[in-house]
């Protein structure tokens, strides 16, 4: 396994070495995978935006001035990307609009919520995840790079080119939606 | 502080993002506001729920064809960029040798080439003879002529050769004008002793 650090790796790909590029790629692939699935909930649409993230980034590894970490920069290009296909393919348009006071029940149920693990955080997540799956496309970038993939407010503003009070902004903006959204389910399964 | 400001501030403390000053701030608030505490409440259960998000639920197979897939587009965006390899370079240079000699023989046949000019072969002496003899044939007036040429050229060879003798210098009137009265006393001694009388007179 190579253990060489990201930004030796891609000082290398920057002079065109497609074996560090590649190695990379296998070090982040589980992460853009993550960011553009949890925007699509779509596998076959997250592999192919998933590739095309890479290959963009192949493609302009000599662009990246590594003033933010490599994998911050491809967080941005799959952004980017993502928000662009979801605007293409008008799927914000087709997307159920977020009501705040719907009843959790109007919803149905998620197509991957499964009976044998209905345990009360076990719906709670698939809760969490069509309330998520209904936020406005920019909200929805921003909680899923925060409280999915863990980044700091300051590393969510590079890969989302904003500033970090927008993305504090954003956040809590998110946050009172899904609340008013899951109010009620939270409310009947109480504390 | 108001409740709104308290919310924000209690998403910024969810994401680590509250310096201990506004956390401090943000706790005396919660002491006396229960709305505030349900909220922060739901929002915690809210981030418990968020756990595991957006997992692809992937097999380890499917990273690894994931993986593969790529490493080909990559390659296959490579060769696309790549410089033309050696075989294509011997290609080109080879091609571009053959026109290059097309070219030059093109030119060479349209200008350079040398007109080749169809120089007579040298006759003998007999041989010439024989030509001439044969092209004057029954003609009178080519055979007089001929007998005309070859007279004069006997005559010619043969005209004594005083004729053609330079004329001595003595006699030559300009010779003497250009002499100094020492030069002409040298040539008259030297008479004098040759010819053993008064030299010029």
């Amino acid at each position: 396994m190579d253990e060489r650090p990201d930004d030796v790796l891609v000082e290398e790909a920057r002079r065109g070495a497609v074996e560090a590029f590649s190695e990379l790629a296998r070090r982040h692939q589980q992460r853009v995978y993550r960011l553009i699935y949890g925007m699509t909930r779509n596998h076959s649409d997250a592999d192919d935006l998933s590739q095309e993230v890479f290959l963009t980034a192949f493609r302009s590894i000599s662009g990246f001035n590594g003033r933010s970490a490599f994998y911050t920069w491809l967080y941005r290009i799959a952004v980017n990307q993502t928000l662009n296909f979801l605007k293409k393919r008008g799927r914000e348009k087709d997307r159920a609009g977020f009501h705040e006071n719907l009843p959790y029940g109007d919803q149905g149920r998620a197509a991957a919520y499964s009976p044998e693990g209905n345990s009360i955080l076990g719906e709670l997540q698939v809760r969490v995840a069509e309330a998520v799956a209904a936020l406005p496309a920019h909200f929805r970038a921003s909680f899923l790079l925060v409280a999915d993939q863990g980044l700091s407010h300051a590393e969510a503003a590079r890969a989302l080119g904003c500033s970090e009070n927008t993305v504090s902004w954003r956040m809590h903006k998110a946050r009172k939606l899904l609340q008013a959204r899951l109010k009620l389910y939270l409310n009947e399964v109480g504390p | 502080m108001r409740c709104e400001a308290a919310k924000r501030r209690i998403s910024d403390a969810l994401d680590g993002a509250l310096g201990a000053g506004r956390s401090d701030r943000l706790e005396r608030h919660l002491r006396g506001c229960p709305a505030c505490r349900a909220y922060r409440q739901g929002l915690t259960r809210i981030q418990a729920g968020a756990a595991g998000l957006a997992d692809p639920g992937l097999a380890p197979a499917d990273w690894a064809d994931f993986g593969r897939r790529l490493e080909g587009r990559l390659a296959r965006e490579t060769a696309k960029h790549a410089p033309p390899g050696l075989p294509a370079l011997w290609k080109w240079a080879w091609t571009g040798a053959g026109l290059a000699v097309l070219v030059f023989a093109l030119v060479y046949l349209a200008v350079l080439r040398p007109r080749t000019v169809a120089w007579p072969v040298p006759l003998s002496f007999e041989d010439s003879v024989a030509q001439i003899m044969g092209e004057i044939g029954g003609n009178q007036d080519l055979a007089g002529a001929f007998d005309r040429e070859i007279v004069a050229s006997i005559t010619e060879a043969a005209r004594p050769e005083s004729e053609e003798a330079p004329v001595p210098f003595g006699d030559n009137p300009l010779f003497w004008e250009g002499l100094t009265d020492g030069e002409i006393g040298y040539i008259n001694a030297e008479l004098e002793k040759e010819l053993g009388h008064g030299g010029l007179t």
